[in-house]
């Protein structure tokens, strides 16, 4: 909810009625819920803002499955960060009996997103919208990891090439670095051939 | 970066431009979102045609529709008794709604609340006195779905012909000082709408 | 007089980390010896003016000094001891402070380990090091003062630290985990521009580099992980991670800090890619003050948003300077860290180490772009949207799944050169394995081609690890001919940082399975229960028995009581609750989980109805979860055992002059 200044909070607490400052209370739903029939009815402005349905109507398990699934793209308003699917708050399970009955009367998922993007806007999606501007979400990654692939392709080659350019500088006696085939500390450098028979014996038997 | 050329060249021209050209963007980018709010989420329906809905009211049970408003500019205030601030500017608008009820329809949806509470609530507040403006309930919070209430107390001003023209998130607080008292920043934007 | 004392402190590390780091920059240039003495002491002197500059406070905040601004600010005589003492950093203020005392103590300890050695480069480090705490010490005297000298608030204004931390005792830990792994960061970019500084990176300074970013590189670990438990222990959504914006700002710097870690390896075996790996650390220390500057700057749209302040301006100047200041020392200066040995074959461990990098990065500027899109989309459209889960996982997954698949390769080829039959030869066991073992996943009703995916590479690259920690014991067996203890112990003590490394491996695949898993095939129910009903989901029975309401000293907790059987079975009851406290307009609640090796039972508490007659449920079936944790616990295990400092061992004629504390690899 809504972060007041601690001054402003203090004041209305001294001047609500001391019922929910102090004494336990009850963590009750809060609101109407309405009847079981009034929750599955679209609201007034439905219509108005997406028009009539586009598909047939759902219900069972294509309906729960197709309401989880938008669900979990559109943010509760009320929370951080969660989804309508994830969050337990009453404002999310309220919006999720509405995805629930847009989806049974026959509206498309873009339908429904548009839906309530028309009133909170884009923000109430969790990813946003793939087309026009927002496509530099993916674009601008996707060419970081494309230039980003070309450079260690270049630098495999570019640095590999230093030894085929010159092959005599084998790979064993590289003075600063380890021995390529030392795995270990070097005082067991006479480990090595039996390394070595040890990995062709494993391989000879079929790895 | 690993494909420098081999020592002794001196300044690498490459690298210097993939970094600021990395760099820069994101400093700028970080330094514009100091000038904005991440929470406050605008006004998405702003000169829209306000949404359509038809609630009962607290008192009588009797359906309020937005059909109900048309001619007269209106004030829609999203509030709950257990909101921190609602009640502090119930007197406000009250006070408001007095000054303006024949000029500008003022109406009051309760999120997420109960009747008993709600009437409870009111005739403590207002001391025994009617209200000023309806309270309508919201069934199943689909008025708040449909106006794109964040939370509450959030108010919509519609003009005589039904759009919204403005929105203010959060309550209108009585101060002291006229550049912060909610009371002249209301009375400021109904004169916007007549 | 606490506050006097702690701003006199404050002062003593400002001004001997001032003058610490200019003389420190002057001793590097000149190589005066007397010059690198004092920037030694200056630093020492920081270091313990901050760590008793600590101690003042939290005798403070224990004592309930309410004339000291912070403790006026968190402290409560109502809190509990421990809440009392984790409130240092439980708020703005404090948590700069506590940043100090953790820059302390590292610092203190790089003191320590480089007495008498690599002096060359302590000189420019420390007066990195002494830079960065200049501007901490700066706010922490100025704009984030906790010590200030007030007039005490009224007490019943006394509320104690945020609700939050005394929800549960995870949110105790993770902060300093978190930061022992951020402010540790500090150290390893301070080398790194000592090396470009110097214009030399040797295999002795790079071995002492990498193991100064493995100690905070496992303290960041354990602090990620610790707040994705806390998310799954403590917000009661059942599960245990969002992409929220402060996330992704921990995750940032342990992405690059992995690929560091990997780069080292390939410098210290070949001596190439220096300046890239130097690259990598000034990155991971700029992604922890953009972590900071995201965290603290109320910019970003997040959970921890009750951490705001006006502090964000000053960070981000911070961050411009470190950032500008980075890019121009290494376009200038990387020429000089020059390459010294040859890169292997395209199939070989080399390249693997290159192409791991290359994920690594990939990954890190997914997660930051997606972070930061909403920032750009305002600025330039003046949009407010929002880029959640969705997206990350869209792009994480793939990304993810072949780094692991990678962690398989990479250890299975040899160094330097390797045919193509080669590398068949040596993959073909544990691709074999693997494709088998996730067959009869496949047939045992794991049809989502994601974690089946996930859980290919993963055990792929776990038998990949194995094989490699028991073919040495194997040849220690042959040759010197003993029992298997002896040899492992032999091999174990010999090899220890590559055993560590594969140990994390391990790790990572353990718990990157049980992501994919838990995350995939998670069932959900929801009920509003009388007393005596039962929610059935999946083998589990729930009936909700009553509910209580008990009052502790800093909130009131409503609890609710469900008997849990399995199959008709009682096995155990579980009480999830909700939590009021004063000034909190919701409850915050707190989950019930019963976890068992193959599943968690996980009970949120949505509502209670009026006197306790109803309760309204939401239990979730999470597959695997317990894994993640001992997979994440795995890891930390691995990189302790990679970190740990090696026996001495006698320094062999013609080698570079070693630390002689530095051992096995």
């Amino acid at each position: 909810m809504r972060q007041q200044t601690p001054a402003i909070a203090l004041i209305g607490l001294l001047l609500v009625p001391s019922a929910f400052a102090q004494t336990p209370r009850w963590a009750d739903d809060r609101g109407e819920g309405g009847s079981e029939q009034q929750l599955r009815e679209l609201g007034d402005n439905v219509i108005d803002t997406i028009g009539p349905a586009s598909g047939p109507a759902l219900s069972g398990e294509a309906l729960a499955a197709r309401t989880e699934a938008l669900a979990s793209e559109i943010r509760c308003p009320v929370c951080q960060g969660q989804s309508v699917q994830a969050s337990t708050a009453e404002a999310a399970r309220n919006m999720k009996s509405q995805i629930e009955a847009l989806v049974a009367a026959g509206y498309s998922d873009d339908e429904v997103l548009r839906y309530f993007e028309a009133s909170y806007g884009e923000f109430i999606r969790m990813m946003p919208r793939a087309e026009g501007f927002n496509l530099l979400v993916w674009l601008i990654p996707g060419l970081a990891m494309l230039l980003g692939a070309l450079a260690t392709w270049q630098a495999i080659t570019r640095l590999g090439s230093r030894r085929r350019r010159q092959p005599a500088a084998a790979d064993s006696t590289a003075p600063k670095h380890r021995d390529p085939a030392e795995e270990f500390n070097e005082e067991d450098r006479e480990l090595l051939p039996w390394l070595e028979q040890v990995r062709k014996e494993l391989e000879a038997e079929g790895g | 970066m690993t494909t420098k050329p081999s020592q002794g060249a001196g300044v690498s021209w490459p690298t210097l431009f993939v970094g600021m050209s990395l760099v820069l963007p994101l400093l700028g980018i970080l330094l514009s979102g100091l000038f904005h709010d991440p929470h406050d989420l605008g006004n998405p329906l702003e000169d829209k045609a306000a949404p359509r809905f038809a609630l009962p009211v607290l008192d009588d049970g009797k359906l309020l529709s937005l059909e109900d408003l048309n001619g007269k500019p209106a004030v829609i205030n999203f509030w709950a008794t257990w909101c921190q601030s609602c009640p502090m500017e119930h007197p406000v608008l009250e006070e408001a709604a007095r000054e303006y009820g024949d000029r500008v329809q003022f109406v009051g949806i309760a999120y997420e609340d109960k009747k008993e509470r709600l009437s409870a609530w009111l005739r403590q507040a207002n001391r025994g006195r009617p209200s000023a403006y309806p309270t309508l309930i919201d069934i199943g919070g689909k008025a708040a779905v449909a106006y794109g209430v964040y939370g509450v107390p959030e108010t919509y001003f519609l003009d005589a012909t039904g759009t919204i023209r403005a929105k203010k998130t959060g309550p209108f607080l009585p101060y002291v000082d006229p550049a912060s008292d909610g009371r002249l920043e209301l009375r400021r934007i109904i004169e916007g709408l007549l | 007089m606490n506050s006097l004392l702690g701003h006199g402190l404050i002062l003593l590390a400002l001004s001997s980390a001032t003058i610490g780091s200019i003389l420190g920059f002057a001793a590097g240039r000149s190589g005066s010896k007397q010059g690198l003495q004092w920037t030694r002491r200056l630093a020492g002197t920081f270091a313990i003016s901050l760590i008793a500059a600590n101690v003042v406070m939290e005798y403070a905040l224990l004592t309930h000094d309410f004339t000291v601004k912070y403790v006026d600010q968190v402290g409560s005589t109502a809190s509990p001891t421990y809440i009392t003492i984790v409130s240092l950093w439980s708020s703005l203020e404090g948590s700069i402070l506590f940043w100090g005392f953790i820059l302390g103590v590292y610092l203190l300890g790089f003191l320590v380990s480089t007495r008498g050695k690599h002096e060359e480069m302590t000189g420019y480090t420390l007066a990195t090091v002494l830079a960065v705490g200049t501007f901490f010490a700066f706010l922490i005297a100025g704009p984030a003062d906790p010590f200030g000298a007030v007039q005490p608030r009224p007490d019943s204004m006394h509320t104690g630290p945020n609700p939050l931390l005394q929800n549960h005792w995870l949110m105790i830990i993770h902060p300093p985990a978190l930061y022992l792994g951020y402010v540790g960061m500090t150290i390893p970019f301070g080398m790194g521009i000592a090396a470009l500084l110097r214009g030399h990176l040797g295999p002795s300074w790079m071995g002492a580099t990498r193991r100064w970013m493995l100690i905070p590189f496992g303290f960041l670990t354990a602090g990620v992980v610790l707040g994705g438990w806390w998310a799954y222990e403590v917000l009661g959504w059942g599960g245990y991670w969002a992409w929220d914006p402060v996330e992704n700002a921990s995750f940032l710097p342990w992405l690059t800090a992995a690929a560091f870690l990997h780069a080292a390896m390939l410098e210290e075996r070949r001596g190439l890619l220096k300046a890239w790996t130097v690259v990598l650390l000034l990155i991971t220390f700029s992604l922890t003050i953009l972590g900071t500057f995201m965290t603290r700057s109320g910019v970003f749209n997040s959970v921890h948003s009750f951490t705001q302040s006006a502090i964000g301006p000053t960070f981000l100047v911070f961050l411009a300077v470190i950032l500008v200041i980075s890019v121009l020392l290494v376009g200038l200066r990387m020429h000089l860290l020059v390459d010294e040995g040859e890169l292997g074959s395209p199939l070989s461990r080399d390249a693997a180490f290159i192409v791991n990098n290359l994920l690594f990065a990939g990954f890190t500027f997914v997660v930051l772009v997606g972070t930061v899109f909403p920032l750009l989309a305002e600025a330039i459209k003046d949009v407010k949207l929002s880029v959640g889960a969705p997206f990350f996982n869209q792009l994480s997954v793939p990304i993810g799944v072949f780094i692991v698949f990678l962690m398989g390769v990479g250890p299975s080829l040899p160094w330097g050169r390797a045919t193509s039959g080669e590398v068949f030869r040596l993959l073909r066991l544990p691709l074999g394995i693997s494709a088998v073992l996730t067959l009869v996943a496949a047939a045992l009703g794991m049809h989502r081609f994601w974690p089946l995916v996930t859980l290919f590479v993963a055990l792929f690259a776990a038998i990949v690890a194995l094989r490699d920690m028991v073919t040495p014991v194997q040849a220690l067996m042959r040759r010197r001919s003993l029992s298997i203890p002896a040899a492992a112990v032999l091999a174990f003590q010999r090899g220890h940082r590559r055993y560590g490394g594969q140990i994390v491996h391990l790790g990572v695949a353990l718990a990157v399975v049980s992501i994919a898993i838990s995350s995939s095939y998670q069932t959900i129910g929801e009920a509003s229960l009388k007393q005596g009903e039962v929610l059935t989901i999946n083998e589990y029975q729930l009936r909700f028995e009553d509910s209580r309401n008990f009052r502790e000293p800093h909130r009131d907790v409503l609890e609710a009581r469900f008997t849990v059987l399995k199959d008709g079975q009682e096995i155990g009851s579980l009480g999830p609750r909700l939590n009021r406290y004063s000034g909190q307009m919701n409850p915050i609640g707190t989950p019930a989980v019963l976890s068992t090796a193959k599943e968690d039972l996980y009970l949120s508490l949505m509502s209670v109805g009026k006197g306790g007659a109803s309760a309204g449920l939401r239990a979730f079936v999470n597959p695997m979860v317990s894994w993640l944790w001992v997979g994440s616990t795995i890891m930390v295990i691995g990189i302790i055992i990679a970190a740990w400092p090696a026996r001495r061992r006698r320094v062999e004629p013609g080698e570079a002059q070693d630390d002689p504390t530095e051992g096995g690899e």
